[in-house]
């Protein structure tokens, strides 16, 4: 970033055929052709409908600033709006602010779009963006994302439509959290003020308008008729049914009473194929990862030859064939679809990511245990996939001289023990996509961090991990983050079997349906409803 | 009579203190923390962000004070917030119990029209045919979980009659007859297994009674064969059937937590166990509370029926 660029938003999001509705229909009949490009663009978007969506788990509460459930989000990305998004293609672009200028490395000026009004009615202000954020800072508010924006020393609003953010230091992530849905979300304060938080009412500038929330039952949005994209959204509403039966869900889809489904296993496709009217959608990209850490506090995973031999002992590419039938890629923490950050699905240049027994036994030979190790490893019951991984590893590891039990921990428990290292040996749970390679790798690396996973200390680490955090060159930061994981791969800190996609089922009644990779934890994609339409 | 039931519902203040701190130590001493569930893995690293959310919700007193907290709350006839969702636990047990109270009366209808019929028939049936095949029936009810039943029902409803509604709820007050119908095959689900039982227990009580002398002095007097069997022998066969519906009917009105993961219903038994998952005290608190004071009361009921069906039994 340079000083005074101004930076207008395309007037025409640039949307990908690829990612449109029919390829997925030709994946579904396995032809390798290429994307029908032309096809969707042939049809004319038809105006009206309610988009039934069959949702796994109730949201917690739908306020953006509160939740730190994924299910909050889904529901709450469409009601609010940002100052900045991403595009299809990861870009991020305007929202809320129509430009914005990097004054210097700390200040940055935003100029909100004029007309937009919230659901109730009143025009957005700047006051409402400043309001925003200093709700999150605030402690009482208890939002899970005040950290992320500590880092802001004043917001100043020199007229109803000009916002400036002064920053304590440079911080490279900035911009990617502003376009992060959930992080960033913008809200207004008088319906904060009247209703004591977000949880059960919403107002927000986004395409569609809460209308009903019964918890465990539904939520019913409508269309914003005055949203600020004209034309959009092109559905009269979204009803998502909570239907937690994964079973009950399918055969709702099969029934034709939903129209798409939130959470597909990624061995569930056999379910759905074949079945008239639905279209299975392939992921857009691998985002959602399993991670495993290791207790370093002892023996022997206090041995980096333990871990490296762990690491060349298990055989990632046999595990994403049988675990997610080929739907996924190598990772690091960093996934593929954040390329060119992450390594975009190959273990060239990644030490001991190549599946090699021999050398993982020479290894622990040499770290004294030539009769092999003995070490746990702890999964919940709550996600089934983490225990096919786990299943999968511990035969992988077992020829290789690690012989590994596994310990299967109830959720809560289990997320408490991974995140305090206070488990025997190993222990692996699902991460969460985070919207900028300083939120994936900082908080869980870094040896100052309460978390840091694993109780490692490595000073290398650190200091790639405070320049990844203040270098805003983008060709400088790749650069720092290729080398922080090729890194962590060498010392096997942690372990990243796979990173994983969403598989989607929806009727082909359901076009112009996008997403982007990312920002759902359990490889769930972004979704674009507002541009979604039902051909009646 | 009065003061039997009086001093029942008197029991019910030291039962529900009881019950409560008996739960609120059980729930503390599971592993696992509240504070981690709530922020994820994204945010429970931050320090100042972990205990601001745990002085909040006042999680850094001791586990007495807590107690005595929500106890005080309670007092003042207020449940207090859900520590995940904020939502007052009073408006969420408002909400979900009665969805679980009409799938339990429900699924308890369909169990009695069904199970005692089929039960007496194959009393007075008994060894032919038709025993044989209320047996069958018995059988594979009981051994067939309700979650399985319902998942057939689910899966066989959207291929064959995918315009009836299987999933969902719909309130009663907001459409009594869609909500009915709506939830017609959860409660068929569950009550058909409950029939089954019911079926078994009525054919062998009714065996029993119909081999005593009263019925063979009615007989002897030229009672018609109908009558002898529902007026006479049913009425005295009875007695441990409801008692062991009534302990059913308790399981039914605590929460049918399989069925209403299956059928989507947001009934008791999906939100005390979310709750449970979240560790969210102070809607399981509530939550015990409400199920302890209807099981009391439904067990008082049970008592008071005895009476009607058999005027000999008095309260002392």
């Amino acid at each position: 970033m340079t000083d005074g660029i101004e930076h207008p938003i395309p007037s025409q999001p640039g949307h990908t055929r690829r990612v449109f509705l029919e390829v997925g229909a030709v994946t579904l009949l396995g032809l390798a052709a290429p994307p029908l490009a032309g096809s969707a663009a042939a049809q004319t978007p038809k105006r009206g409908g309610i988009l039934v969506v069959a949702a796994d788990v109730s949201p917690p509460g739908l306020d953006p600033q509160k939740s730190a459930a994924a299910h909050s989000w889904m529901i709450s990305e469409h009601v609010y709006s940002n100052l900045l998004r991403r595009d299809p293609q990861m870009n991020i672009v305007g929202d809320l602010a129509e430009s914005w200028q990097v004054v210097n490395d700390t200040t940055f000026v935003f100029k909100l779009r004029k007309g937009v009004t919230w659901h109730h009615g009143r025009d957005l202000v700047a006051e409402d963006v400043k309001y925003s954020f200093e709700r999150m800072l605030d402690e009482k508010t208890a939002s899970p994302w005040r950290s992320n924006w500590q880092i802001i020393d004043r917001i100043e609003t020199p007229d109803r439509v000009t916002v400036r953010f002064v920053l304590k230091r440079p911080f490279a992530p900035f911009f990617s959290y502003l376009a992060t849905p959930h992080y960033s979300a913008i809200i207004p304060r008088d319906i904060v003020e009247k209703d004591g938080d977000l949880q059960k009412t919403a107002s927000g500038t986004g395409p569609f308008m809460l209308e009903r929330f019964v918890p465990d039952n539904t939520v019913v949005l409508k269309r914003n008729p005055r949203y600020y994209e004209p034309g959009l959204p092109h559905l009269d509403g979204i009803e998502y049914r909570i239907i937690p039966d994964e079973a009950a869900r399918i055969a709702a889809l099969r029934a034709g009473t939903v129209h798409y489904l939130w959470s597909v296993d990624p061995l569930i496709d056999r379910q759905v194929q074949g079945a008239s009217g639905v279209v299975l959608r392939e992921p857009d990209g691998y985002c959602a990862q399993h991670g495993m850490a290791f207790n370093q506090t002892k023996p022997p995973f206090t041995d980096v030859r333990v871990r490296r031999a762990v690491s060349a002992g298990i055989n990632r590419k046999e595990i994403i064939a049988s675990v997610l039938r080929g739907r996924g890629g190598i990772t690091t923490k960093i996934p593929p679809c954040d390329a060119p950050f992450g390594y975009s699905g190959d273990e060239k240049g990644l030490p001991y990511y190549a599946h090699d027994p021999a050398q993982a036994k020479r290894l622990l030979g040499e770290a004294g245990f030539a009769n092999g190790v003995d070490t746990t490893l702890e999964v919940s019951p709550r996600f089934p996939q983490t225990i096919r991984t786990a299943e999968v590893m511990k035969e992988q590891l077992a020829g290789a001289g690690i012989r590994v039990t596994l310990k299967q921990t109830e959720w809560g428990a289990a997320l408490k023990n991974f995140v305090r290292t206070e488990y025997e040996g190993m222990s692996m749970i699902p991460l969460v996509w985070q919207p900028d390679p300083d939120a994936h790798a900082y908080d869980i690396f870094h040896s100052g961090s309460n978390i840091n996973l694993g109780k490692f200390k490595d000073p290398q680490v650190d200091q790639l991990l405070e320049q990844g955090r203040t270098t805003l060159d983008r060709d400088k930061r790749i650069a720092i983050y290729r080398d922080l994981q090729r890194h962590m791969a060498d010392q096997a800190y942690l372990i990243f079997p796979y990173a994983s996609g969403a598989t989607e089922a929806l009727r082909d009644t359901v076009k112009g349906y996008l997403s982007i990779p990312g920002t759902q934890p359990g490889s769930r994609s972004r979704h674009f409803f507002k541009q979604t339409w039902l051909d009646r | 009579m009065t003061a039997y039931v009086g001093k029942r519902l008197l029991l019910l203040i030291p039962t529900l203190l009881g019950v409560s701190l008996l739960t609120f130590l059980l729930i503390h001493l599971i592993p696992g923390d509240l504070v981690t569930i709530l922020l994820g893995i994204t945010a429970s690293q931050n320090e100042q962000t972990r205990q601001a959310l745990i002085h909040a919700l006042h999680l850094d007193r001791p586990l007495a004070v807590q107690y005595l907290l929500w106890l005080g709350e309670v007092m003042r006839g207020d449940l207090g917030h859900s520590l995940v969702t904020g939502f007052s636990v009073r408006d969420e047990l408002v909400r979900s119990y009665p969805v679980t109270l009409q799938l339990a009366l429900m699924a308890m209808s369909i169990a009695l029209a069904v199970g005692i019929p089929l039960g007496v028939l194959a009393a007075t049936q008994a060894g032919r045919p038709l025993d044989a095949s209320t047996r069958v029936f018995s059988l594979l009810f009981i051994s067939a979980p309700a979650f399985f039943i319902g998942t057939v029902v689910i899966i066989a409803g959207a291929r064959y009659a995918p315009w009836l509604p299987t999933l969902g709820h719909v309130p009663f007050t907001e459409s009594p007859a869609r909500s009915l119908l709506t939830m017609l095959p959860a409660a068929a689900s569950l009550g058909l297994a409950i029939s089954a039982i019911i079926a078994r227990f009525t054919r062998s009580s009714m065996l029993e009674v119909l081999e005593q002398d009263f019925v063979r002095t009615a007989r002897a007097k030229g009672v018609a064969d109908g009558a002898v069997v529902y007026k006479h022998a049913l009425r005295n066969a009875l007695i441990p059937v409801v008692a062991m519906a009534g302990t059913q009917f308790v399981y039914l009105i605590g929460g049918a937590v399989i069925i209403e993961e299956v059928f989507a219903l947001p009934g008791m038994g999906r939100l005390v166990v979310n709750a449970i998952y979240q560790r969210d005290y102070t809607t399981i608190q509530g939550a015990v509370l409400l199920l302890t004071s209807a099981a009391v009361l439904v067990n008082l009921a049970l008592d008071l029926l005895y009476h009607v069906i058999d005027r000999r039994i008095l309260y002392a």
